[in-house]
C-alpha cells in the first residue's frame, strides 16, 4: 500500500526497523543463539573478552554473550507487552475523548493529566515493591504508567478525523457512532497506534531495566536490567570488568534508538508537513530542456 | 403557520416541506459579554423559511455564502437541529423524531456533499464506498446481492465498465468520477429525496455538465426530488425547475426557474443576475452592489436587504416583508419585498421610479 | 521591451519515487505594461505553476528550463537570489484565499507596510503614509490598517492583499484565482478593482483563473492553457466569442450561462498524465476531430490571435 512504500523510502525508518527486527529475532530464537548455557559457568570469574568468550564472563563465570542474548528475550517481552497494555488503554481513552467530546473528553483529559503529573518511576517502584515482582506485575505496572501520551496523540488525531468529509458522509448515510469508529476512525488511527506502540516499547524496555537495576525486577528471569544489577552487586566496577556492565546497557540504548527512529519516521510519513521540503533554503534547480521536451 | 408558509406550501402533500424553519446558533460569549452579563449573540443563519419540493422536481436554492442555504438543507435533513419550525417528509412530521426513529428515514433522503475529494474514505475501494450505505442499514443479504446493487448503481451513474471502477481507490479517480461514486453510494438506498450541496462547484467546468445531466436524469427517470444548493445562478438556470433565492437567512424570491432568472422581481435577485459575468454586456450597467452581506449575528431591523437596496423606502427599514405573490408576474413567483409584492398586509403596491 | 517575457519555459516536479512531472511544457509569453491578461484553464493545466515560476516561487523539488525576464531582469538564472530581487518590487502576487496569505497576528497596516520597509527601504513614517495611499486606492477605509485579518470580511481581506501587493509599485501583478473563494457580487467588485488599478497605475496584470466570466469582464487578452502548454492566445473578446482551438470551444460550451440558450456539454476523457511523455498534440485524445498531423505537437500560429492546432492552421476547421 502507499503507506508501506512511503515508509521504506526513508533510510531512518529502514534502520530503525532493522534494529528492532534484529532484536526481536534474537529474543525469539534466544535459546538457540546462546553459545553457552547460562545455567552454569563456562569461564573464569570476570574473564575479559577473548576468542572463546566474545564479551567475557560475569561474576560467576557465565558467558556474557549468552547472558545478553538470554536477557534479550525477557527485556523485549516486557517491552512489547507493556507497550501493548499502554496502547490499549491509551488508544481506547483517546478515541473516546476525541470522538465523544464534551464531558467524556473532559473526564479523560482530567484523568490523563492526573497520571501524567505522577512521577512514573517512583510510583512504579512503589507498586512493584507492594504487589510483587513477577514479570506480569512488571508489565502491568509499566503499562499502567505509560499510556498517557498515547491518549493525547490519539485524541488529537481523532479530533481531526472526526471533521473529515467521509465521516460526515457516513453520518448522512445513517451510520451510528460505533460504526463510524470501527470503520472509519480506527483504520485511520491504526498507523498512529503502531508508531505509538513502537515508541512505548523503547520506554518500557528502559523502565524495566531501571526497575531491575534497583532490585525490583523478576528475580527468576534474566533481563538486561538484572544483568547490570548483578554486575554492580558483585563489584564488577572495582574489578574493572566493564564487559559485565556495558553490553546490556548498549543493547538498551540501541533498542531505544531503533524504536525512536521508527516512531519518528512513521509520524513524519503520516504528516508530510513535519518534513522540511517547503522551508528548505535550497531553491529550485535549473535544467536544460532537451529537444524531446519540445515535441 | 405563517401566511408565507401557507403560500409556499400550496396545500397538498409534498415530498419535502419546511414551514417557518429557523436555525439559530448561539455564539460563545466574549469576555465583554460575560462582564456585562449579556447573553451570547445569536447568529440567525436561517430565519423563518418555508418551501416545498415534489418528486421528480429539481429546486435550486441559490444564495451567496453566509446566506444560510447549506444550513437550511442540513436542517431539512435533520443533520443539524432546527431551532424552530417544522420539517415534513412525505407529509410526516420529522422535526421532533429521535435519532433512532430517524435512522430508517435516512434511507429516503440523502445528501450529496460538496467536496468529492474529502467525502470518500481514501482507504476504501469504490465498491466498499458504495456498499457502505447497504451495510449500515443491514440491507445486503449476501455478497452477490450486494455486488449486484453496487454494479447497478455504477451503471446508473455512468461509471462503466463497472467491474473496473468497482475496484478503484479514490485517488485513482478524477473529481467528476468521485462525485459520481458519491452519488452512486446514495442511490443504493433508493432515496426519494436528494439534497445536493454545491455538487459541481469543486469540479472543472468541462465535467460539470456530466454531473448535472446525471442529476437531471435521476429526477426524470427515477422520479427523485432534488434540492440543489448552489451559489451559481448559471448552473441553476440549466437544470432547475424552480429557483429559490436566499439572502441572509430569508427567502427573497421563489418561482419557476426561467421566470426568476429572466424576469427577477426582487432587487437582490436582480443584482445577482447583473453581477454574473458575461461576455457580451449590452449597456455599461453598474455591475456591483454596494456594501457587504451583513454578519449573521447582526441583523438589520426590517428588511434585511434594505442597507444595500437601491429602491428601499422607510417601511423597509422598519418592517420585514413576507414572501408573497409578486405583482406583474405571470408565473406566480413569490417575492419578499414591500414594493414588489402584489398586495401586502399593510399597504398597496407603490409606483417605483426605477426598477 | 515587454515588461514580462517567458521564453521556452519548462517546469518539472520530482516526486519522491523518482518520477518527474512535466507541469509546464515550453511556454512563450510576452506581456506589455498596462496589459490585462487572463490565463484560462482547468485544474492541472499548469497555469498556476507558470506564474509561480515567473516569480521564482518554486519548491526545491522543482526544476526549471528556459528563461523568465521581468522588467529586463533574468529571474531564474541565479536561482533563489535572482528571484528574490524581483519579488514585491518588480512583481507581486495576489493569492487565492487571502486569509492564508496574511499573518493572523499582525495588523493589516503592518502587513502592508512591511514589504515597503524591507524591499524599498522606506522609513516607517514613509511606509505608513504610503499604506494610507494604497488603502484608499483599493477602496478600503484607513481604519482598516489597525484591524486584524480575521476582523475583515472575505472581500475586504482580498482588497487588503491587493493593497499589500501594489505597495512597492511593482510593474507586474500576478493574481492566482483572486475571486474564487468569494461571492459573485464581491467577485464583481474585486474584478472591477483590478481593472481600475491596472489602468491607474500602469501595471500589467496576469490573472490566472478557471472562471470564464472573470476573463470576460476583467481581461483584455485571454491565454488558454492545456496540459502545460498554451493552446490559444488572443484578445479576450475574440477568444471567448470566436474560439479557434477545439479545447477552447468545448470549454466554452461546457460553461453554464445565465441565459441558457443551449444545453451544456462535457468534454469526454481526462487530461493526459504529466508524468508520462506526451507525444504530439496533448488534446488529440479528446478532440472531436483528429488528423494525421496531430501526431506532431502543433506550434502556436496565427496573426494576433494565435492557436496551436494543425487543423486550424490548415483551414480545416471553420
Amino acid at each position: 500500500m502507499k503507506l508501506a512504500r512511503l515508509l521504506l523510502h526513508r533510510p531512518t525508518i529502514v534502520a530503525g526497523i532493522a534494529i528492532v527486527a534484529l532484536f526481536t529475532l534474537v529474543a525469539v530464537f534466544a535459546p538457540l543463539l546462546e553459545p553457552y548455557s547460562v545455567g552454569r559457568p563456562s569461564g573464569a570469574i570476570f574473564a575479559p573478552p577473548s576468542a572463546a568468550h566474545w564479551l567475557g564472563c560475569d561474576d560467576a563465570g557465565v558467558d556474557m554473550l549468552s547472558l545478553v542474548v538470554a536477557g534479550t528475550q525477557n527485556s523485549m517481552l516486557v517491552g512489547f507487552a507493556a507497550a501493548a497494555v499502554a496502547v490499549l488503554i491509551g488508544g481506547t481513552l483517546g478515541i473516546l475523548a476525541g470522538y465523544r467530546g464534551s464531558w467524556s473528553e473532559t473526564g479523560v483529559v482530567g484523568v490523563t493529566d492526573f497520571f501524567l503529573v505522577i512521577p512514573a518511576l517512583p510510583l512504579m517502584i512503589v507498586l512493584a515493591a507492594l504487589f510483587g515482582q513477577t514479570i506480569y506485575h512488571i508489565v502491568l505496572v509499566i503499562g499502567l504508567l505509560s499510556w498517557m501520551s498515547v491518549t493525547y496523540v490519539v485524541r488529537a488525531q481523532v479530533h481531526t478525523l472526526k471533521e473529515r468529509g467521509f465521516v460526515a458522509r457516513a453520518r448522512s448515510l445513517g451510520a451510528g457512532d460505533l460504526y463510524i469508529i470501527r470503520r472509519h476512525i480506527l483504520p485511520h488511527v491504526a498507523p498512529l497506534l503502531v508508531a505509538q506502540t513502537v515508541l512505548t516499547v523503547a520506554s518500557a524496555v528502559f523502565f524495566e531495566a531501571a526497575l531491575a537495576f534497583i532490585g525490583l525486577g523478576d528475580p527468576e528471569r534474566i533481563s538486561w536490567g538484572t544483568i547490570i544489577q548483578n554486575a554492580f552487586l558483585h563489584s564488577a566496577v572495582s574489578y574493572g570488568a566493564w564487559w559485565a556492565i556495558v553490553p546490556p546497557g548498549v543493547c538498551i540504548a540501541v533498542v531505544v534508538l531503533g524504536s525512536f527512529l521508527i516512531g519518528q519516521g512513521v509520524e513524519e510519513a503520516m504528516n508530510p508537513r513535519l518534513g522540511s521540503a517547503h522551508v528548505s533554503p535550497r531553491s529550485f534547480r535549473l535544467r536544460r530542456p532537451t529537444p524531446e521536451d519540445a515535441l | 403557520m405563517s401566511a408565507a408558509a401557507r403560500a409556499a406550501g400550496n396545500g397538498g402533500e409534498h415530498l419535502l416541506e419546511v414551514r417557518d424553519l429557523a436555525v439559530h446558533f448561539t455564539l460563545k460569549r466574549s469576555l465583554g459579554d460575560r462582564l456585562g452579563r449579556r447573553s451570547g449573540r445569536v447568529a440567525r443563519a436561517v430565519d423563518g423559511v418555508s418551501l416545498f419540493l415534489d418528486r421528480g422536481e429539481l429546486l435550486a436554492l441559490v444564495g451567496e455564502s453566509g446566506s444560510g442555504k447549506t444550513t437550511l438543507a442540513l436542517a431539512a435533513l435533520r443533520l443539524l437541529e432546527p431551532t424552530a419550525g417544522t420539517v415534513l417528509l412525505d407529509g410526516r412530521d420529522v422535526t421532533a423524531l429521535s435519532r433512532r426513529e430517524l435512522q430508517p428515514l435516512r434511507r429516503r433522503a440523502q445528501l450529496i456533499h460538496q467536496d468529492p475529494y474529502a467525502a470518500l474514505d481514501p482507504r476504501l475501494r469504490t465498491r466498499d464506498l458504495i456498499a457502505e450505505a447497504l451495510r449500515i442499514h443491514g440491507l445486503a443479504s449476501s455478497r452477490e446481492a450486494e455486488q449486484a446493487v453496487v454494479y447497478d448503481a455504477l451503471e446508473t451513474v455512468g461509471l462503466t465498465p463497472v467491474e473496473t471502477f468497482a475496484e478503484r481507490y479514490p485517488h485513482q479517480l478524477s473529481g467528476g468520477q468521485r462525485q459520481r461514486v458519491a452519488i452512486a453510494g446514495s442511490l443504493v438506498l433508493s432515496p426519494s429525496l436528494l439534497v445536493a450541496d454545491e455538487p459541481v462547484s469543486m469540479l472543472d467546468v468541462s465535467v460539470r455538465a456530466g454531473i448535472l445531466d446525471l442529476l437531471d436524469r435521476l429526477r426524470k427517470d427515477e422520479g427523485v426530488g432534488i434540492l440543489m444548493i448552489t451559489h451559481d445562478l448559471a448552473t441553476a438556470a440549466h437544470v432547475a425547475d424552480r429557483v429559490a433565492v436566499m439572502y441572509h437567512g430569508n427567502l427573497v424570491e421563489l418561482g419557476a426557474a426561467h421566470t426568476v432568472i429572466d424576469s427577477p422581481r426582487h432587487p437582490y435577485t436582480q443584482a445577482l443576475i447583473y453581477a454574473v459575468p458575461r461576455v457580451h454586456r449590452d449597456e455599461a450597467r453598474v455591475r456591483t452592489l454596494p456594501g457587504e452581506p451583513p454578519d449573521a449575528s447582526h441583523v438589520p431591523p426590517g428588511c434585511r436587504f434594505h442597507p444595500r437596496c437601491p429602491i428601499a423606502v422607510d417601511l423597509c427599514r422598519v418592517e420585514a416583508p413576507e414572501l408573497l405573490p409578486a405583482a406583474a408576474s405571470a408565473g406566480g413567483t413569490l417575492v419578499a419585498c414591500h414594493l414588489r409584492a402584489a398586495e401586502s398586509a399593510t399597504h398597496p403596491p407603490r409606483e417605483e421610479t426605477s426598477s | 521591451m515587454s515588461v514580462l517575457e517567458l521564453e521556452g519555459l519548462h517546469v518539472w516536479f520530482d516526486a519522491p519515487d523518482g518520477r518527474s512531472s512535466h507541469a509546464v511544457r515550453g511556454v512563450d509569453l510576452a506581456v506589455e505594461a498596462g496589459e490585462r491578461v487572463g490565463v484560462l484553464g482547468e485544474s492541472g493545466c499548469g497555469k498556476t505553476t507558470m506564474i509561480l515560476a515567473a516569480m521564482g516561487l518554486l519548491p526545491s523539488f522543482a526544476s526549471v528550463g528556459g528563461s523568465v525576464h521581468l522588467d529586463g531582469i533574468d529571474v531564474l538564472a541565479g536561482g533563489e537570489k535572482s528571484a528574490r530581487k524581483v519579488r514585491w518590487t518588480h512583481a507581486a502576487m495576489v493569492f487565492q484565499g487571502a486569509m492564508s496569505a496574511m499573518n493572523p497576528v499582525h495588523r493589516i497596516g503592518k502587513q502592508i507596510a512591511d514589504p515597503m520597509v524591507f524591499h524599498k527601504r522606506r522609513s516607517p513614517a514613509e511606509a505608513r503614509a504610503r499604506t494610507c495611499e494604497v488603502l484608499e486606492l483599493v477602496g478600503l477605509p484607513a481604519s482598516v490598517a489597525r484591524r486584524y485579518p480575521h476582523e475583515l470580511s472575505g472581500g475586504m481581506r482580498q482588497r487588503a492583499v491587493i493593497a499589500m501587493a501594489i505597495g512597492c509599485e511593482p510593474r507586474v501583478l500576478f493574481a492566482d484565482e483572486p475571486t474564487t473563494a468569494l461571492d459573485v457580487v464581491v467577485q464583481a467588485q474585486i474584478g472591477d478593482l483590478l481593472a481600475e488599478l491596472t489602468e491607474r497605475l500602469g501595471l500589467a496584470l496576469v490573472m490566472v483563473t478557471h472562471d470564464i466570466g472573470m476573463i470576460a469582464e476583467t481581461a483584455e487578452r485571454a491565454v488558454v492553457m492545456y496540459a502545460g502548454a498554451i493552446v490559444e492566445d488572443g484578445r479576450a473578446f475574440d477568444v471567448l466569442t470566436a474560439p479557434r482551438h477545439p479545447y477552447t470551444r468545448l470549454l466554452l460550451e461546457a460553461t453554464p450561462v445565465v441565459n441558457r440558450e443551449r444545453p451544456l456539454v462535457s468534454i469526454p476523457g481526462t487530461p493526459p498524465r504529466l508524468d508520462e511523455h506526451i507525444s504530439g498534440c496533448a488534446f488529440a485524445a479528446r478532440c472531436p476531430r483528429v488528423f494525421e498531423e496531430c501526431a506532431v505537437r502543433p506550434p502556436l500560429l496565427g496573426d494576433g490571435h494565435v492557436v496551436a492546432c494543425h487543423a486550424v492552421a490548415r483551414g480545416r476547421l471553420s
